[in-house]
């Protein structure tokens, strides 16, 4: 635990002394045009010293609005026609769905100078569009207490068709496609099938563990978590959140299970509404200087898609299996897919139902 | 019957019947009441129910227009792109949906339809909400897209089991490039809204009707859709085809066999609501009811009853009873029995009533017993408690073998004070009379009014001045002369009345039981004849009965008749005696003596009749005629030539109480003309002491008139010489028993005296009764010169008088020449 302590110190000394001059430059390059930058994002999703410092170097103040998940979003947004909004952190599969509505802003690759140092594992999919600056990548799995448990999680099952002692100590994530999709996996099928009856068999499955759910909500991610506390035992979770609670509590596990799991990437936009986009850009290029973006994985425990800020990452953090998942894990693992309208009202409707 | 018997038997028809018919009419009022409580309540929780399905209906129709108008929903059926609409739009619009229901739990599904009927997005709040069949749902949306607005419908899956009123509405939206005023606006899609008719299972699952009754929902093909009784059955078509069925008119209809009330009313077109009740349930209410109104009223019958008999017992009957009591009581003449019930209605004021009238009887009682019973002007008991009072004193006195006194006192001279000194001094010397008795006796008068029993003495008055005294407890003849000795004594105390001073003096008779007499009759007539004798005897004294007396009373009562008789008749003659004067040798006067000439006895002399003739006043009649009678005589003697010679009349006691005497005597002096020197009037020394005063008075008048005055029987009574001095005294006569008893020295001493006191006194001196020669000697010698007797003659009748006086002067001349021989 110490050691974790003085690396965190040490790697926020270092950024301290390399953003130090760009910064300066960079006041004198921008006029104060914007007092407030409105940044949409998860809570507790990015380090806040950041968010002084931008504020610090460029005058201005940032109010973050936060969602609890990311298909809740899109709620917010289609609420607000996308407008009051500077910056969102969304995934890359939410960013899709809201670029169709015109909501985001295209970004060019020359407005992010920052934008060299990602890896272009990253970058291949951004090809397909030109809205969003990655922000930070993970995967969906489970967090547990060892300590209560009777035996470790290693498969999707035992969250879904939970053992009675489980009953109203299960926590999961409204999202509707994670859900779904981690279901089918749970039943043993592809996790981007949109056969209906792998559909239905899922959402069954799903109608059946929901009694037993003690909540549809995103486990908090601080001292007060009901996992560290013990009011729930098990949840589904982003990988990184479980790194951080297990600092909270020892006996915390995180598992992706043995089916595998959705890989996801969180990106930078800007809402096509904004007034402040040159203050936007400037905040994703902040974001994703090397420095910073290391500053950010190391607090949020999240993998990120800056090679750069790899490099400023100690090896500890790069070698931990919860935040860079191991090869076979990868290898089991995918993408979200985009799946056909049907499947998705399909979907929507079962899930209204039972996370009701 | 008894008046308690009679007033109740009257009274309770009366209070028996109203309350019989109170309870009956109560009865029919209230089984109405409960038959029409029953329907009302039945209408009432139909009535709420129709209410509760057009509120619900009323507001799912105003939500489904504000649902239809959710920009939401409006961006969402305007977004062409599926992929947009399901990636983005449907889920924030089913959770719009999802907080609708939240809001309205009873829309248990939202669903979009697309304007070929298509279901678009669906929303259930229920896992478990079948879904509508595919027949029901397509004529549900066919009647939906030919309605031109909102359309409403009650629906019956009988195949899943679904119950729903169904609610649509076509949404038209206009799209964004579309021109607002010449293009029709396109129908976008329907939103359907499936209300749970859960409020009315829940109302038919919680109204109870009564105990047993219930309301049950149908569709109108009879389908049971709710109910809360077993067995009802899946429907009732039956019921369907009741003609009031609808009309909110009950009517009876078997259900599950039993004759049930049913009353129905549509709550929708094609839902029927009914709410039931078994008939017996209502007939048994009615038949609680009845019992109960039964027992109600006879309870209070028999409260009511009850009061009844307690009240005419306690205010009517006992009081009467007390009174009846009490009048049978005082009709047994316990007059002392007192009445008191203390109430204050007419009861009571008949019991004041009528213990008033008890106290007045008591009083008058008292009264009636007091003048009955007692002397009004004495207060000692009269004749009548006498005569009640003696037999049962005898009575008693024979059962203890004991001896009894009747004393029967006459006052001697009360007739003479009553004439003298008036009604109120009789009267006073009446009241002392008794009370001097009554301090003589043992009597028992200190409580007045208490009927003197054998115990005590008894003084009452019998009438006039004649006491008479009881004696019961008397031991001897002698103790009841002692009593009498102490009346005597007691009554001649002096007695002042109006400042005379007067001396009453009594004459007591005495008889004595067994001794005189064995019953009251006989003993009050024996104690009269004794006390006649003691009269007779001299009064102022007491005798006891002798049976030789009786003959004298009977003689008496028959005298006193023939004595009025003869007065009138003239049966009375006067007889004289000739007065000799021994110095002349002449005849000096003579003695009128009175002679009854009867007409079967012959010649009765006074002695015989005087008594009676005083006792019963006659004497004063028989006085005046002597009077006259004498008078006149002596005229015609006079004339004869016998012009010196002095008649003597007596004069009685009685006659001395008539206070004109004086007046009478010289009216008959002058009426004769007779010179009043020519008459002299003889009295007693007894007549005087009778009454001194009065007496004097009279003698003082006739001595003044020049009428001499003679005192007659001189010597033997209480011969007082002061008499002589204080009265008018002429002559003094000498009582013959002395001259007949001359043999005696000291009669002959008692002579010589009288004679020398006359002689110095200057009165003259007439010896009466001298029949002997010796006689006439002894009183010549003495110096009496005037000689009455047999030796001259005897009293004879007038016509023979002068044929005497040759026969006097013969003896006078013997006696003259024996005078002188014995003086030779």
């Amino acid at each position: 635990m110490f050691a974790r302590e003085m690396l965190r110190l040490l790697v926020a000394l270092m950024f301290v002394s390399i953003t130090m001059r760009s910064e300066a430059a960079a006041d004198a390059a921008a006029p104060a045009m914007a007092r407030e930058l409105v940044f949409l994002n998860w809570s507790d999703y990015v380090d806040p010293e950041l968010i002084h410092e931008f504020e610090r170097r460029n005058g201005v103040r940032v109010r973050q609005v936060y969602y609890e998940t990311d298909e809740l979003l899109t709620d917010m947004l289609v609420e607000a026609n996308g407008i009051g909004f500077d910056v969102v952190v969304a995934s890359d599969t939410s960013l899709r769905a809201l670029s169709r509505f015109g909501w985001i802003e295209p970004i060019s690759e020359k407005a992010i100078p920052n934008l060299r140092h990602m890896d272009p594992r990253w970058l291949s999919s951004r090809v397909e569009n030109t809205f969003g600056v990655p922000y930070l990548w993970g995967t969906v799995g489970i967090a547990y207490r060892a300590d209560l448990l009777q035996r470790p999680i290693t498969s999707w099952r035992q969250l879904y068709s939970p053992t009675a002692d489980l009953h109203g100590r299960i926590l999961m994530i409204q999202d509707s496609r994670e859900v779904i999709g981690m279901a089918l996996k749970a039943l043993g099928r592809h996790a981007d099938s949109n056969d209906p009856q792998d559909i239905a068999d899922a959402a069954e499955l799903v109608r059946a563990q929901a009694p037993h759910v003690g909540a549809w909500s995103y486990v908090s991610v601080n001292e007060d978590s009901a996992l560290v506390t013990g009011e729930a035992w098990i949840a589904m979770i982003y990988n990184g959140d479980a790194v951080t609670l297990r600092e909270y509590h020892p006996d915390i596990r995180y598992v992706v299970p043995d089916e595998g799991s959705y890989l996801w990437m969180d990106n930078l936009a800007i809402l096509r509404a904004t007034k402040n986009k040159a203050l936007a850009l400037r905040f994703i290029d902040f974001m994703s200087e090397p420095a910073n973006a290391a500053r950010n994985a190391a607090y949020l425990h999240f993998a990120t898609p800056n090679r750069s800020a790899e490099r400023l990452l100690p090896a500890e953090f790069l070698a931990d299996a919860a935040i860079y998942p191991p090869k076979a894990v990868l290898e089991r693992s995918g993408f979200m897919p985009d799946r056909p309208p049907k499947v998705l009202r399909m979907i929507n409707t079962v899930f209204s139902e039972v996370t009701q | 019957m008894k008046l308690q018997t009679k007033i109740i038997s009257v009274l309770m028809p009366l209070m028996i019947v109203p309350l019989l018919v109170t309870g009956w009419l109560s009865y029919r009022q209230m089984a109405r009441s409960v038959e029409q409580r029953t329907v009302a309540e039945m209408q009432a929780k139909l009535a709420q129910a129709a209410v509760e399905v057009d509120t619900t209906l009323v507001t799912a129709r105003a939500n489904l227009e504000l649902f239809a108008n959710a920009s939401l929903l409006s961006q969402y059926l305007l977004t062409p792109d599926a992929e947009q609409r399901y990636t983005v739009l449907q889920k924030p619009l089913l959770r719009l949906f999802a907080s609708y229901q939240a809001a309205f739990p009873a829309y248990s599904e939202i669903r979009v339809l697309l304007p070929d009927g298509t279901e678009d997005v669906r929303r259930r709040n229920r896992l478990d909400e079948p879904r509508l069949s595919a027949d029901l749902d397509k004529a549900f949306f066919s009647a939906l897209s030919a309605a031109q607005g909102q359309h409403a419908a009650f629906v019956h899956d009988e195949v899943t089991g679904r119950v729903a009123f169904l609610l649509g509405a076509p949404i038209r939206l206009r799209g964004p490039d579309q021109d607002p005023l010449t293009t029709v606006v396109p129908l976008r899609g329907y939103l359907v809204i499936g209300v749970r008719p859960d409020f009315m299972a829940a109302r038919v699952h919680g109204e109870r009707i009564g105990k047993q009754g219930s309301l049950f929902v149908t569709d109108d093909h009879g389908h049971v859709l709710y109910h809360r009784l077993d067995g009802l059955g899946a429907t009732l078509p039956a019921i369907m085809h009741h003609e009031t069925v609808g009309h909110a008119q009950p009517f009876v209809a078997p259900i599950k066999g039993t004759e049930t009330i049913l009353l129905s009313r549509g709550v929708f077109e094609n839902v029927k609501l009914f709410a039931m009740l078994p008939v017996s349930e209502v007939l048994a209410d009615g038949k609680a009811l009845g019992t109960w109104a039964a027992l109600v009223t006879l309870v209070a019958i028999a409260v009511a009853a009850s009061l009844l008999f307690l009240f005419v017992r306690l205010v009517l009957v006992r009081p009467i009873q007390e009174l009846s009591r009490a009048a049978h009581e005082i009709g047994e003449g316990n007059l002392e029995r007192r009445i008191l019930i203390g109430r204050k209605d007419e009861v009571g004021e008949l019991a004041t009533a009528f213990d008033d009238m008890r106290r007045n009887l008591a009083a008058s009682n008292e009264r009636v017993r007091q003048i009955a019973y007692f002397d009004q002007l004495t207060g000692v008991p009269n004749r009548t408690l006498f005569h009640e009072f003696l037999p049962e004193a005898i009575a008693q006195t024979r059962l203890r073998n004991d001896k009894l006194a009747l004393l029967l006192l006459d006052t001697d001279n009360f007739k003479r004070i009553n004439d003298t000194l008036g009604h109120d001094a009789g009267d006073r010397l009446l009241r002392e009379m008794a009370a001097r008795l009554e301090s003589c006796l043992r009597t028992s008068r200190k409580r007045p009014g208490v009927t003197p029993n054998g115990e005590h003495d008894l003084v009452a008055r019998l009438g006039g001045d004649e006491f008479i005294c009881v004696l019961p407890l008397v031991k001897s003849r002698t103790t009841a002369g002692m009593v009498a000795r102490r009346i005597l004594d007691a009554a001649t105390q002096p007695l002042d009345l109006q400042g005379h001073e007067v001396l009453v003096t009594t004459s007591i008779g005495i008889a004595l039981y067994p001794d005189d007499g064995e019953d009251a009759e006989e003993l009050i007539k024996h104690a009269d004849i004794a006390m006649y004798e003691a009269k007779r005897t001299g009064k102022n004294t007491s005798r006891f009965y002798a049976p030789a007396m009786a003959i004298n009373y009977a003689e008496r009562l028959a005298l006193e008749g023939e004595l009025r008789r003869a007065l009138e008749r003239g049966e009375f003659r006067l007889h004289y005696q000739p007065i000799v004067d021994l110095e002349s040798g002449d005849i000096a006067g003579a003695e009128a003596l009175l002679r009854w000439q009867h007409p079967e006895r012959g010649t009765i002399a006074p002695d015989a009749f005087m008594a009676v003739a005083e006792a019963t006043g006659l004497i004063r009649g028989i006085g005046v005629w002597v009077l006259r009678e004498a008078c006149h005589q002596l005229k015609a003697w006079m004339a004869a030539g016998l012009d010196a010679m002095t008649l003597s009349v007596n004069l009685s006691s009685v006659q001395f109480q008539d206070a004109e005497l004086a007046t009478r005597v010289a009216e008959t002096l002058d009426e004769v003309g007779l010179p009043a020197r020519r008459l002299q009037v003889e009295l007693t020394e007894s007549t005087i002491i009778q009454s001194e005063t009065a007496v004097a008075e009279l003698l003082n008048k006739l001595h003044a008139r020049g009428v001499r005055i003679a005192l007659d029987d001189f010597g033997t009574g209480y011969s007082s010489l002061s008499y002589l001095r204080r009265f008018p005294i002429d002559a003094l006569k000498i009582d013959k028993s002395f001259v007949s008893n001359l043999g005696d020295a000291s009669d002959k001493a008692i002579v010589q005296a009288i004679i020398a006191m006359a002689e110095s006194l200057r009165l003259d001196v007439t010896a009466e009764g001298v029949e002997e020669q010796g006689q006439l000697d002894f009183l010549r010698h003495s110096g009496c010169h005037l000689i009455q007797g047999y030796w001259f003659a005897k009293p004879s009748p007038p016509e023979q008088f002068l044929s005497l006086r040759n026969q006097i002067r013969e003896r006078c001349g013997h006696s003259a020449t024996r005078m002188r021989v014995a003086d030779a």
